[in-house]
């Protein structure tokens, strides 16, 4: 009897650890933080070679997802290279949190005619 | 079975790559996919090219763009030609630039440091402006499938920032 327990309890504890493991796989764009009720994603469209909006405004904690409609790959990656969305194929997606205030220009690396800004504004600010 | 409906249109097209000579022709869908598949092999060519002879930082940034770009373009008219069940056909512009690509590469292969990076952008800007022309006025117009001519307008869209990018690139070169 008491092996069977140890048994279940093992099933149990595999079956959460691959369903943990398929979740975070499905996340991997995702920055590994976690998100509270109030987190909201923004969308930045890439096509055409241009991002839009190419000029967003957030609230700190915020997500900005990048999205390539175009067939040629793209970047978004700051000037200062704190942070980017790395290569970007046709209908690929990045996520990024944005933690700190202030404006970051970013541009894509491939396309430097192609620009944009993100603007993080401080949590409680109107 | 061919999917894609050949069409007799006439088709002009100005094709000035070295020579400034005028090609009139009639093509069809498949040999209009061919022409432009092959436009971008050899527009990969003449990058490699660049990468293995300029040591030049922007020749280099805008060769690996060159690759990186026509790749992606070309693997979605291989599978776009996958899908319809088809196969372009070989034809006269696409002998004539690969003619003319070979005489190029020749000349460019001959030469070293800025002359290169000169002779290249050169030919970069060249080379998309009477692409690029080609594909507006002859290919998009007169291609019948849709599919073909979605791809078409999304990569003269990819091309026309490359004619920019060359342009500039020329610019900065300051190549008298």
């Amino acid at each position: 009897m008491l092996f069977h327990k140890k048994t279940s309890w093992l099933a149990i504890f595999w079956l959460l650890a691959a369903v943990l493991i398929t979740a975070a796989n499905a996340e991997d764009n995702v920055d590994a933080r976690p998100l509270d009720q109030t987190t909201v994603i923004h969308q930045v469209v890439i096509t055409k070679f241009k991002f839009i909006p190419a000029n967003i405004i957030i609230k700190q904690g915020d997500i900005v997802e990048w999205i390539n409609l175009d067939i040629a790959p793209h970047t978004a990656t700051v000037n200062t290279k704190t942070w980017g969305t790395g290569k970007l194929g046709q209908k690929q997606t990045k996520k990024i949190i944005f933690t700190l205030t202030g404006t970051s220009f970013y541009i894509c690396t491939f396309h430097p005619s192609m620009h944009g800004t993100v603007t993080v504004l401080p949590k409680n600010s109107e | 079975m061919a999917k894609i409906k050949l069409i007799s249109a006439a088709v002009v097209l100005v094709t000035s790559l070295t020579t400034g000579t005028i090609a009139e022709d009639k093509m069809n869908d498949l040999e209009i996919a061919h022409s432009a598949y092959t436009a971008g092999v050899l527009d990969i060519r003449y990058a490699h090219l660049a990468l293995a002879i300029s040591e030049n930082v922007d020749v280099k940034a805008f060769a690996q763009t060159m690759i990186r770009d026509h790749e992606a373009v070309n693997q979605q008219a291989v599978a776009l030609i996958r899908k319809l069940e088809v196969t372009p056909q070989d034809n006269e512009l696409s002998k004539f630039l690969v003619k003319g690509a070979a005489k190029k590469r020749e000349k460019l292969l001959r030469l070293k440091g800025k002359k290169f990076d000169c002779a290249y952008a050169q030919n970069e800007l060249g080379y998309h402006q009477v692409v690029n022309k080609t594909v507006a006025t002859a290919f998009i117009p007169n291609v019948t499938v849709p599919e073909l001519k979605e791809l078409l307008g999304d990569a003269l869209a990819t091309f026309k920032v490359h004619e920019r990018h060359a342009d500039r690139m020329v610019d900065k070169l300051n190549c008298s």
